[in-house]
């Protein structure tokens, strides 16, 4: 397909969005955590992806701004490193990874995913250096993930039926299945580099998504 | 059993609770003995530790009954037929496909991590009824029992076959996930209501589960993955209905 269609475009306008909050994030509270890439994709979707009103009036837009008031946190370099960095640098991950690879984007859609897939890989390991440099031991680690993570969390919710409804027979994306992509991706980086223990992890993924 | 003593005296909303997390409980202990006795007809190799099972789970029935009579609770049988009738439906599905693999993975994994997910963190509360904490600990140690010896044999049954037991689990997963899942998202607030936390139970079947189908040989990531996507829609239904309710 060449040119993006109305479901794509608002995809991209979400994830642009988001993208758009994430680096004003870092660039107030902690620069280092930015890809190196980012300003550029954001750039390419903003200029070939990305008509800003799309999203108005749709229900995407309400989970949206719940999304993004979630991801203020406190405002702190830590709060950035773990809302934007662990947590939806990691979903962006997963939906790059998926539109990349499900072969139902336009054609400069899926060069803009493929980058932008890289650039939150990239994020992603800057959060995760942050995080064990700034919480050296692992147990204050935990503890920070678990009191700062839940408001975030507990927002994805409100995606559950818009995401559906707009994103699952077109662009291949699925609430649930973003969900289980997300949690089998966050649980080895938790695990493995931060030192958390698995069980805790997922009852605390859980308990915030129960509410 | 000599019951140990409660510490503390229920109170209304707990004994509610308890009478149908002990109806569950009970009712669902003699659906899996009825489970592993249709494992042994189909499994003659294994019929006697089979049978050996189906035994020590109608004791565990019987064990919670006692329990209720000690507490002056009434098992709710109506909700246990209400959560348990799907669950039947499947194992009755499976035993007459003869498909006595399907019914390891949903009584072997799927029930007994639902029953592990809440009676292990039920011992914390077991002091304050009557001969709880015997009933629980005995049930819970032949739990892991039961689980362990069926990770070994479908190890061995699905030894280098990792990709004809990812299609079993995948297959029993869509109902088993959305009844006993279902049902322990039933019962979270009950638990809640007798000091537990029923998202903790959630999140321990979800990953005890989880761990279950990797101990055989699916990939940690593919079995994650399946699992929490499976149970996304029942956290949301859960989080709706509260939503509703508040
Ligand atoms: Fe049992
Ligand atoms: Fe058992």
């Amino acid at each position: 397909m060449s040119a993006p269609d109305t479901h794509e475009r608002e995809l991209w306008a979400l994830l642009h969005a988001v993208e758009t909050h994430t680096a004003s994030r870092y660039s107030s509270s902690a620069p280092e955590l930015a890809p190196e890439d980012r300003e550029a994709c954001l750039h390419a979707m903003q200029t070939e992806l990305v008509d800003d009103t799309v999203l108005d009036g749709t229900h995407l837009d309400a989970p949206l701004r719940r999304l993004l008031a979630a991801a203020v946190g406190d405002g702190s370099g830590r709060d950035a490193a773990l809302l934007q960095g662990l947590l939806l640098e990691r979903l962006g991950v997963v939906l790059y990874r998926t539109l990349a690879e499900g072969g139902r984007l336009s054609e400069r859609g899926e060069v803009v995913a493929r980058r932008a897939l890289l650039a939150s890989r990239d994020a992603s390991g800057r959060a995760t250096r942050k995080l064990r440099a700034e919480l050296p031991d692992p147990a204050d680690r935990f503890d920070v993930f678990a009191s700062r993570s839940t408001p975030l969390l507990a927002s994805l919710d409100a995606f559950g039926e818009a995401l559906d409804a707009r994103f699952a027979d077109r662009l291949g994306l699925r609430f649930s299945d973003v969900m289980g992509d997300f949690v089998a991706d966050l649980l080895p980086c938790c695990v493995d580099e931060l030192g958390f223990e698995r069980r805790r992890v997922v009852v605390h993924l859980t308990g915030a998504l129960m509410g | 059993m000599q019951p140990s003593p409660a510490t503390t005296a229920p109170t209304p909303a707990s004994q509610e609770a308890l009478s149908r997390l002990l109806g569950l409980a009970i009712f669902g202990e003699r659906l899996a003995a009825r489970t592993y006795n249709q494992c042994s007809r189909l499994e003659p190799r294994h019929a006697e530790l089979l049978k050996r099972f189906a035994t020590m789970e109608g004791r565990h029935a019987r064990w919670f009954l006692e329990v209720s009579q000690a507490n002056g609770v009434v098992p709710d049988k109506a909700f246990a037929d209400r959560e348990l009738g799907y669950l039947e439906e499947q194992v009755d599905a499976y035993a007459a496909a003869g498909d006595v693999e399907a019914l390891l993975v949903v009584q072997g994994f799927i029930v007994e991590s639902l029953a592990i997910a809440t009676y292990e963190p039920f011992l914390a509360v077991s002091d304050r009824f009557v001969g709880a904490r015997e009933a629980f600990q005995k049930a819970l140690d032949e739990e892991h029992y039961h689980v362990d010896w069926v990770i070994r044999y479908l190890r061995l049954h699905f030894f280098d076959q990792d990709e004809r037991f990812l299609e079993l689990a995948r297959r029993v997963n869509v109902q088993g996930v959305d009844c006993i899942g279902g049902t322990l998202m039933n019962i979270a607030d009950h638990l809640d209501a007798i000091g537990l936390s029923g998202a903790d139970s959630a999140g321990a079947m979800m990953d005890g589960y989880t761990g279950l189908l990797e101990r055989v040989g699916i990939d940690e990531r593919l079995a994650t993955r399946d699992v929490v996507s499976l149970f996304m829609p029942l956290i949301r239904k859960y989080r709706h209905g509260r939503e509703a309710t508040a």
